[in-house]
């Protein structure tokens, strides 16, 4: 009877949280799915644009209307940096190699950040009192309704653009056959740059949500990279519905492991990152796939 | 149209072509006959672009694209159907067209052409004889379908000269006689096709001459009539006795 009672506080918790995961999945597929190259600096770049939102509106004490658009063109210059020094380098060479660069990277990124701005914890939120809702015996309050309605936005705009734009159009040409789309005059270099800058923005603003809904710490971004890898496995990799599908699922099953009163059974708060892992392999046995996909890779 | 001049290309230290030069005249249909592993898609590939010949000079147009980029030489008017189907398989045959229009015109964000182009796709699938199947998913077609789409796809992105690798392979006998007549279509519309084939009898129905590769060099050059009845091509294709 409990459990029924705080089932509804978990189901939004799940869709807040899946919601910033979904972000940082769907960036990954865009990538995967059109590169082939899995980037463990991913969940890196989140935290690395939720510390430079940080340097911009605390440190420099820029308005937020200043300080969003200086992050968008650090995103971009980020994305098109790090694309060319570390995995358009290695790409046709090995995947290994593009593997081993982007830990690499991870590993510069967050000693960088520990180093400018140290282990403290930190947060965007800093001066904010987002007012608090109630309604049908769940509590939210108004920064997590904004996670939760940018992010259905977001996403629903970049299915519209691959799904029905020219651009879109062209980037799953080109990932469906890359010398067929070449030899029609896809520029790839330019397209596999713009995919990769839009993956990166949504990496970095699922970073900036987690920095105004939690708190920040440079060693974070790890736990994103392998939770936004396990929902795009879960979906299937490099499907874009999959990652948004394989998000709000792994984010389900956590907080309902750990909400949920299970007697001796109830998992431990320490263990739910293990428990939703544990879940995704089971559902792998029976369909390495993924859940989302008929076999082979979709864009 | 095509002018190539003593291309070369190293794999590594194997030698794949070895001073390649021949030309093609604009409104020609060439075939490109030889064993297999004696280097002709890999001249295609050279010529698309993939692979960077040294040394060796390639002119399209009067331009040399030695050092073009694969997108730029297609761009100039240089089409492909690949042997293994260059086919997008996960989009629909009107996605496949559309994006061939959409390359054409240069259109990345906004199509303000959706209406002419949607009638140029109609046009093209009846004339392919894939009205039917618009809305399919490219990968529902057969072998012959997909090579009639992809030589569809070129002449939608307006390619003037088309590099065809083996268009009839894995095809039946029916879809041979389809392929047979969209490439006569073709050459009437007045584009160049350079063709590798397999298939003697094919390219020599549509063919005016007939290039025969050997170990990576061009051995023969000649009509279909004087190829054929060459001592010389029996020896390459079943070793010199």
């Amino acid at each position: 009877m409990e459990n029924l009672a705080i089932l509804p506080q978990l189901l939004m918790n799940a869709l807040i949280s899946g919601s910033i995961l979904a972000l940082a999945a769907v960036g990954l597929a865009l990538m995967y799915g059109l590169l082939g190259i899995l980037n463990f600096a991913h969940g890196q770049l989140m935290i690395l644009g939720a510390y430079l939102l940080l340097f911009l509106s605390q440190t420099l004490s820029l308005p937020l209307l200043v300080a969003a658009p200086l992050l968008v063109f650090a995103g971009i210059f980020l994305a098109v940096t790090i694309l060319h020094l570390t995995i358009l380098p290695f790409r046709n060479r090995s995947p290994l190699l593009c593997l081993l660069s982007t830990l690499a990277l991870s590993i510069v990124i967050e000693s960088t950040l520990a180093l400018l701005f140290g282990v403290n914890v930190q947060t965007l939120a800093v001066g904010l009192t987002p007012a608090i809702y109630q309604f049908a015996g769940v509590f939210v309050t108004s920064l997590q309704l904004l996670i939760v309605c940018s992010t259905l936005l977001i996403l629903a705009l970049v299915a519209v653009i691959m799904g029905y734009s020219p651009f879109g159009r062209a980037v799953r040409a080109l990932a469906a056959h890359r010398e067929g789309a070449v030899t029609l005059g896809n520029n790839e270099r330019q397209t596999v740059t713009i995919v990769f800058a839009l993956g990166t923005l949504l990496a970095i603003y699922g970073g900036v949500l987690v920095g105004y809904d939690q708190s920040l710490q440079p060693y974070m971004g790890t736990s994103f990279t392998i939770k936004a890898f396990a929902a795009m496995i879960l979906g299937g990799l490099g499907s874009v519905g999959g990652a948004i599908f394989g998000s709000y699922l792994l984010a389900l099953v956590e907080n309902l492991a750990i909400g949920l009163d299970l007697g001796p059974w109830s998992i431990p708060a320490g263990f739910k990152d293990a428990f939703a892992f544990c879940v995704i392999l089971l559902a792998l046995l029976f369909r390495p796939e993924g859940l989302f996909q008929r076999g082979q890779r979709k864009f | 149209m095509l002018r190539v001049e003593e291309l070369a290309l190293k794999l590594g230290e194997v030698a794949i072509l070895k001073g390649v030069s021949f030309q093609v005249a604009q409104g020609a249909t060439v075939g490109i006959i030889g064993p297999n592993g004696c280097g002709k898609t890999t001249l295609f590939n050279c010529l698309n672009g993939f692979h960077r010949s040294a040394p060796g000079t390639i002119f399209f147009r009067g331009a040399d694209i030695s050092a073009s980029s694969p997108y730029l030489r297609a761009r100039s008017g240089l089409g492909r159907v690949f042997q293994n189907s260059g086919v997008f398989r996960s989009l629909t045959l009107y996605e496949n067209l559309l994006v061939a229009l959409e390359a054409r015109d240069r259109v990345l964000f906004w199509n303000r052409q959706k209406v002419q182009h949607n009638r140029l796709i109609a046009q093209y699938l009846s004339d392919f004889g894939l009205s039917d199947k618009a809305h399919d998913k490219a990968s529902s077609l057969s072998g012959g379908q997909l090579r009639l789409l992809e030589i569809a796809r070129s002449v939608a992105v307006g390619a003037e000269l088309l590099l065809l690798d083996e268009p009839t392979a894995g095809v039946s006998p029916k879809m041979k006689g389809d392929v047979e007549r969209v490439l006569r279509k073709l050459v009437e519309l007045g584009k160049t096709v350079v063709v590798i084939e397999h298939d003697i009898n094919f390219i020599q129905n549509i063919c005016q001459r007939i290039l025969v590769m050997d170990q990576g060099r061009i051995v023969l050059d000649d009509s279909p009539v004087a190829i054929r009845s060459n001592p010389a091509l029996q020896d390459i294709y079943f070793g010199g006795s």
